[in-house]
């Protein structure tokens, strides 16, 4: 029979399987409540704009006197790394004993067109890591950055060192160009100015599809089909209705940071290469001396592991870490290795640092 | 190789309309009629769960499913129907492909994307170019030729305005073209390694016992097929040119409507720049201003005013050591 041996009685028991999923799963949607997302209270400690800055209030003593201050991508929702109880590194950190506080960005609209990298990392940024110290009354914060937050980061990292103590990226891209980053590749041959000059605003759902379109067959087909297989399951469908609502819970992107974002970054490679500026400022990844802890995943399709590992050698720090997680892009926050593994790592290595 | 008529084939027929009445009894259950409307029907639902921002990805799961059950019926029907089993990976592809139908088909995904970019209300852009003849007719008009013509007199202008929207039309469907005739290569590609890896599976000895891991092989072909395709240079090219072409007929359409919208008073897209230009530039000035406001008085000798862009809260620490600090930062 080669290599498929497919019995008659095997495979109709499969399909059989198949119509009792439908017929469970049926009840078991009606039954499933609307699903939430957020495992720990939180209270706003700063605003401005759209921006918020949240602290998390956390049931245990806080042991670690710096702060630490989560930055997360524009491109999605930062409470992926709140999301649901067994799956938030927020909690894990806090239970640790970290004092945690996050970035909103929010959702920019129309009005935010004109908001440019400068406002994000010169102007936001800086202002909340500012209301962070203020807020806990030290002079220097921790900064986890996460992903184009990461990219974010580091700009942040060499402009203003004074204010950091410890550096931590995740998933963050620090060389665009690797061979195998598809994003990359099809940006290249993109009019920036073009897309930007018509668009205004990129529209969250252009983001979203271009994403599922860097593995269509799977993510747009494969994964509803195993979707099937939990059917009958009510806490497996509300991990999964949650995790739908995160994906395409995207906020749609300022136009002229995303301009610019596209051409220095990934189109000119600057942030690696050098020749950056935001603002005024010109960003040297040299400038930076504090440690890092650089956290990436092995199977990452949207930040390939490369692109993240090029972070070794490009600054002058003499403290640098590397984490490399066996999983994806969003398995690093909510898989139950992450889970296992991310926050211990982070606690382990910032107790050693202070 | 067991042939039609023999026991194993009466196995199969008997056993296909077995697991089908059992898919249709469980879609039954769901809603009257068949799988197909059963499946609909959980989109339905997961719609109202999900709430109207995801109505994509009911689309999806509807979408997905009736593919896969389309595909199992085709290909478990070919088996029940008297298809000869293969006796290798390149008879079991043959067979999988008369099967596949749309699965197989890697349709563009920009198509649907570029139609619906900024909501179901930009599915007017789709609609004003929903009467245009498509360019293979156009070319045999030769319309293209008509495109360069000179324009004159009273309407020169509006004239030469849109032979450049059709112009940038016609360079929009051909770098679609192109697009496609990308796609339709990875799709193919994508057979030729579902075949390798079912010939590696076979060389390991390990077998495909079930339609599902047969799909999830099918499926990591097809990704590679994909994979290589869109990391091509001639991928690059064409991805680069068919965003580019599109955005330069977006553009030409805003460029129409604005004058239309204009002429009646009503504002425009370019209006509506300038004044959020504008805001952000006072935004800038304003935050500039209350940060030297902010250091004004933090210095020794300035009389202490209110922070109105700090939010007080009740674990907010007074300037005390940070170590007192973080020890009383609990809840």
């Amino acid at each position: 029979m080669g290599p498929i041996q497919l019995e008659p009685n095997k495979v109709a028991a499969e399909l059989s399987r198949f119509g009792e999923k439908l017929a469970k799963g049926m009840n078991v949607l009606k039954n499933v409540p609307d699903v939430h997302y957020g495992a720990s209270d939180k209270e706003a400690i700063y605003k401005e704009d759209k921006l918020v800055v949240y602290r998390f209030k956390s049931a245990h003593k806080v042991t670690h006197k710096t702060p630490l201050l989560i930055a997360y991508a524009l491109v999605n929702r930062p409470y992926m790394v709140d999301l649901q109880d067994d799956r938030s590194i927020v909690k894990s950190l806090l239970a640790a004993g970290h004092d945690v506080y996050l970035i909103d960005w929010g959702y920019p609209d129309p009005s935010d067109r004109y908001v440019t990298l400068d406002d994000y990392i010169n102007g936001y940024l800086r202002r909340s890591v500012k209301a962070v110290s203020k807020h806990t009354g030290v002079d220097k914060i921790n900064l986890l950055g996460i992903c184009q937050g990461g990219a974010f980061s580091l700009c942040y990292a060499s402009l203003y060192p004074e204010t950091l103590q410890n550096l931590i990226t995740m998933v963050t891209p620090v060389d665009f160009q690797t061979p195998d980053n598809m994003l990359s590749h099809w940006t290249q041959g993109m009019d920036v100015d073009l897309f930007i000059d018509t668009l205004g605003n990129v529209p969250a759902d252009l983001m979203n599809w271009c994403y599922l379109t860097l593995k269509p067959y799977r993510l747009l087909q494969q994964k509803y089909v195993g979707m099937t297989d939990i059917l009958d399951n009510p806490g497996e469908m509300e991990n999964f209705l949650r995790m739908e609502k995160w994906i395409f819970d995207s906020p749609d992107q300022a136009g002229e940071a995303f301009r610019q974002f596209i051409k220095d970054f990934y189109q000119g490679n600057k942030l690696l290469k050098g020749g950056l500026k935001i603002g005024e400022k010109a960003i040297d990844l040299k400038a930076i001396k504090l440690p890092i802890l650089n956290i990436f995943a092995e199977q990452d399709h949207l930040v390939p592991p490369n692109a993240s590992r090029a972070l070794k050698g490009a600054t002058s720090t003499k403290d640098y870490t590397e984490l490399s997680f066996k999983g994806g892009h969003i398995g690093i926050y909510v898989s139950g290795r992450a889970q296992r593994e991310v926050p211990p790592a982070i606690d382990q290595w910032l107790r050693k640092r202070g | 190789m067991a042939k039609a008529g023999s026991g194993m084939f009466k196995d199969w027929e008997a056993l296909h309309q077995q697991w089908w009445n059992a898919v249709s009894d469980g879609a039954s259950k769901v809603v009257q009629g068949d799988w197909r409307d059963g499946v609909k029907a959980f989109g339905d639902l997961f719609g109202g769960k999900l709430g109207d921002s995801t109505d994509a990805a009911t689309q999806r799961f509807v979408g997905g499913t009736k593919q896969y059950l389309d595909w199992v019926e085709k290909f478990s029907g070919q088996l029940a129907h008297g298809a000869q089993f293969p006796k290798d990976a390149s008879g079991w592809v043959k067979l999988f492909q008369g099967a596949l139908g749309p699965m197989g088909e890697m349709k563009n995904p920009l198509h649907d994307l570029f139609a619906t970019m900024t909501g179901d209300g930009a599915r007017g852009f789709e609609q004003f170019f929903s009467g245009w003849p498509n360019p293979a007719d156009w070319a045999k008009g030769e319309v293209q030729g008509l495109l360069g013509l000179p324009a004159f007199g009273y309407n020169r202008e509006t004239q030469e305005r849109q032979q450049k929207l059709a112009a940038a039309w016609l360079r929009y469907q051909d770098a679609m073209g192109a697009y496609n005739r990308l796609m339709l290569e990875a799709s193919k590609g994508a057979l030729g390694k579902f075949e390798s890896l079912l010939a590696a599976r076979e060389e390991q000895g390990r077998k495909l016992e079930t339609l599902r891991e047969v799909y999830d092989l099918w499926v990591d072909a097809a990704e590679e097929g994909y994979a290589e395709v869109s990391l091509s240079p001639e991928f690059r090219t064409a991805y680069g040119n068919l965003v580019n072409q599109q955005m330069t007929v977006r553009k030409l359409v805003q460029t129409e409507v604005e004058r239309f919208t204009g002429q009646f008073g009503m504002p425009t897209r370019t209006e509506v720049d300038s004044t959020a230009r504008r805001m952000q530039e006072l935004r800038r000035e304003m935050r500039a201003l209350q940060e030297r406001l902010d250091a004004l008085e933090a210095a020794p000798s300035a009389p202490k005013a209110a922070k109105p862009t700090v939010v007080k809260s009740k674990s907010t620490p007074s300037k005390a050591p940070a170590k007192k600090a973080a020890a009383r930062r609990s809840r």
